[in-house]
């Protein structure tokens, strides 16, 4: 018996340290928990919802809060979560320990697989929580909608927190989500489009505006050709938990190719996916009631109505160069509008949103469809888009209103001048340079006609100063000095550094109703002198 | 805790954006940690006349707003206790909330709070106290931000250090912190087999 005394007195400190650790272990009724859940889960929209970073995290299943209310910590603590027939039970985090008083945050940002974009219509789902500790296990459930993949919900802000226009459509960001400029269908669509219907173009590779003018019309010549027609889907209102919204039915890209036939919304998709496909920057204006899409090129806007494709049955149709004409007509307005602060008018930018991490759905190729496009694309042969067709619209809609006279255009607006008509005009080209309101550049790219306006500024000098400042935050070094004043101008020259090399610019500031407002005209080769000193001469 | 300085900073920089202003607009950001691992944070602004007539005319009048654009932009957390305080003869408000769960505790017992940055440029002002100053240009609006980071009286050997990805954490001990309990709970297992084990030796022997 002696000679187990070690092996006793060991086994005695042992069991009393495991019972002692036991016995100041809190327990799983301990901890109070509190959920926040989403009521709602768009299948098209699942790469979002798996993605912590994406909205800064925005779209999550839920978040969950675990708070000790006992005295003892809670130890080894593993929640975890299910969605029976779409996620098996995945472990959410690993918690050492929650002291008492202590409170820990968990979100959930399930990863669905990709066919859950196969689910075409809606279904109440479960998410089962699991709650794992070193004293006992906890389980929580709650039920959410899970709709089809066509369905979109305008806006998850709750009713009580609807502020304005903007709320009601908060989820605005995730259309990018129904984008689909990698499904194989689109791609070999937007391949027939550029053989068949442009006959090959450099949209991507060149810094023409016209040639991206054409992609943009011979997407609508593909549509046209195809007798593509407009139609609606269904769009109802719904309430979901404390979420009230309108869910409108969206077909795929795809969809719309192979059933000829969208609304301004899906036609607006389908461009989207078709451009980004063929390399452009492909933006949808949203007005109230409507949208449509276009282009951002160089920092301009081009803007096309792809609804005039219309359909017999509806009016008629026009062609290329008619709707590209509406287009550009419906996007001065929008301009205008949203100068004015209206915030219905708005735009969604699918490059700037992807780079937000808000990701389009996979979807896999399919023999039908593509041979539904073959036929379709058969159709086009004998329709290519002329290589003249007209894609000035653009240039004539830059102006700032005026007449026109031997080679010059006349801007009107914070001030006024005569600029030669063939350079281009550009509305608002900078963001994140609001005083930037038109710029005019040479055909060669090289010269700059800038008009300002500084709303605040009191002077020449703050004016200069708050230009300077915002150049600044774009990563571009002023350096300015006072040249004296002309009648009510204040005159300064200047250059501008940046990674285009250097611009030497001379500014013309005068007070204007609520700041300053000018002219800021520059060359990067230091040329366009003469048309520098036509245009000041015509400043007033 | 970084998440939160920059969603606040974005919010608020947002809200006076219309107001040009030369000198740099200035932010403080006082964030407190209780002996639970919970935040509470107070962002405190003092502006220029045009800076306050925005202000007031969109947020300032609805002071609910900002609860929900905080609460929008901080989806991760959960918030509570807002109160919104405003000298307006002085044209400065604070607004202060409580976030829980900020600081974690690690498997060795260790509070952690995640700077979510690399390289912060972060000077010690007391031994419970640290402070970082940024500036920054948010659509052509110089901003200075102020953040202060207070640890509870309770904390003790507060090192900066980095996670596995490079980025500056903060590691802290704090008393009824007691994730050694697990180490203890395998170490009572521990003896027993060893026990166990020594018995069977012993019983090989003779």
């Amino acid at each position: 018996m002696k000679k187990y005394i070690l092996s006793i007195v060991l086994f005695v400190i042992g069991a009393g340290i495991f019972a002692f650790t036991k016995l100041t272990s809190g327990s799983v009724n301990d901890l109070e928990i509190k959920i926040e859940n989403t009521p709602v889960i768009m299948p098209a929209c699942y790469k979002v919802y798996g993605n912590p970073e994406a909205v800064n995290g925005r779209y999550f299943l839920f978040k969950m809060m675990l708070t000790n209310k006992g005295s003892h910590p809670i130890k080894n603590v593993k929640p975890s979560y299910e969605i029976p027939k779409f996620i098996e039970e995945t472990e959410l985090d690993k918690i050492a320990v929650i002291n008492p008083g202590q409170s820990v945050v968990i979100a959930c940002y399930p990863t669905f697989k990709d066919d859950i974009v196969n689910k075409t219509t809606s279904s109440k789902e479960k998410t089962k929580i699991k709650i794992a500790t070193a004293g006992g296990d906890k389980e929580e459930e709650f039920v959410f909608e899970m709709k089809g993949r066509n369905e979109f919900l305008y806006t998850c802000v709750n009713p009580d927190e609807i502020r304005s226009y903007r709320d009601m459509f908060d989820n605005d960001p995730l259309v990018a989500c129904y984008v689909t400029p990698e499904d194989p269908i689109i791609k070999y669509y937007t391949q027939q489009i550029q053989e068949k219907v442009l006959k090959g173009e450099t949209a991507a590779v060149t810094n023409d505006p016209k040639e991206a003018v054409r992609f943009l019309l011979g997407v609508y010549q593909a549509t046209y050709l195809s007798g593509m027609v407009y139609s609606g889907t269904s769009g109802v209102p719904s309430k979901f938990d404390d979420v009230q919204s309108l869910v409108q039915s969206l077909r795929l890209p795809r969809e719309v190719v192979t059933g000829n036939t969208g609304l301004c919304i899906e036609l607006s998709i389908l461009y989207s996916s078709v451009l980004m496909a063929g390399g452009l920057e492909p933006i949808i204006f949203l007005i109230p009631g409507h949208a449509y899409p276009g282009i951002k090129f160089q920092g301009q806007y081009f803007a096309i109505e792809a609804t005039k494709i219309g359909g017999a049955g509806i009016g008629g149709r026009g062609d290329a160069e008619e709707a590209f004409k509406r287009g550009m007509e419906e996007l001065d307005e929008f301009i205008k509008a949203a100068q004015m602060g209206d915030e219905r008018y708005s735009i969604i930018n699918i490059r700037e949103l992807i780079a937000q991490q808000i990701t389009p759905m996979e979807l896999k190729d399919d023999q039908f469809m593509r041979e539904k496009v073959e036929k379709i694309a058969a159709n086009w042969v004998n329709g290519a888009l002329p290589q003249d067709v007209n894609t000035n619209v653009a240039a004539s809609n830059t102006g700032g209103g005026g007449g026109t006279t031997s080679g010059m255009s006349d801007y009107n607006g914070v001030v006024s001048f005569s600029y030669p008509q063939n350079w281009q005009g550009m509305n608002n080209p900078v963001q994140g340079l609001p005083q930037l309101i038109k710029a005019f550049v040479s055909p060669d790219q090289s010269g700059f006609l800038q008009v300002y306006a500084v709303p605040g500024a009191s002077n020449g000098n703050e004016a200069m100063q708050i230009i300077k400042q915002q150049l600044y935050g774009l990563g571009q070094e002023v350096q300015y000095q006072s040249s004296g004043s002309n009648g009510n101008f204040q005159m300064y020259n200047g250059t501008t550094y940046s990674q285009n090399g250097q611009l030497p610019w001379s500014a013309y500031l005068k007070r204007t109703g609520n700041g300053m407002g000018g002219l800021i005209v520059g060359s990067y080769t230091g040329g366009h002198n003469g048309i520098f000193q036509q245009v000041i001469g015509t400043l007033r | 805790m970084k998440k939160i300085i920059a969603s606040i900073f974005v919010l608020f920089v947002w809200v006076n954006i219309n107001a040009q202003e030369i000198k740099p607009l200035k932010n403080n950001i006082e964030f407190t940690l209780d002996e639970y691992g919970n935040g509470k944070v107070i962002f405190s602004q003092k502006l220029n006349a045009s800076q306050w007539d925005n202000f007031k005319r969109t947020m300032g009048s609805n002071q609910s707003l900002l609860k929900r654009e905080l609460e929008r932009a901080l989806p991760g957390y959960f918030l509570s206790d807002f109160e919104y305080k405003e000298d307006a003869m002085e044209r400065s408000y604070s607004l202060s909330f409580n976030a829980y769960g900020v600081s974690k505790v690690n498997s060795v017992g260790k509070w952690v709070i995640d700077l979510d940055a690399k390289n912060p440029d972060v000077t010690k002002i007391s031994d419970n106290a640290y402070m970082m100053i940024s500036e920054s240009s948010n659509g052509g609006q110089l901003v200075q931000t102020t953040q202060k980071l207070i640890f509870p009286e309770s904390a003790s050997n507060i090192k900066q250090e980095k996670n596995s990805f490079g980025k500056a954490i903060f590691t802290f001990d704090m008393s009824g912190s007691s994730a050694t309990g697990n180490a203890m709970q395998y170490g009572g297992i521990g003896l027993m087999v060893l026990a166990v084990f020594l018995g069977w030796r012993k019983s090989k022997e003779t």
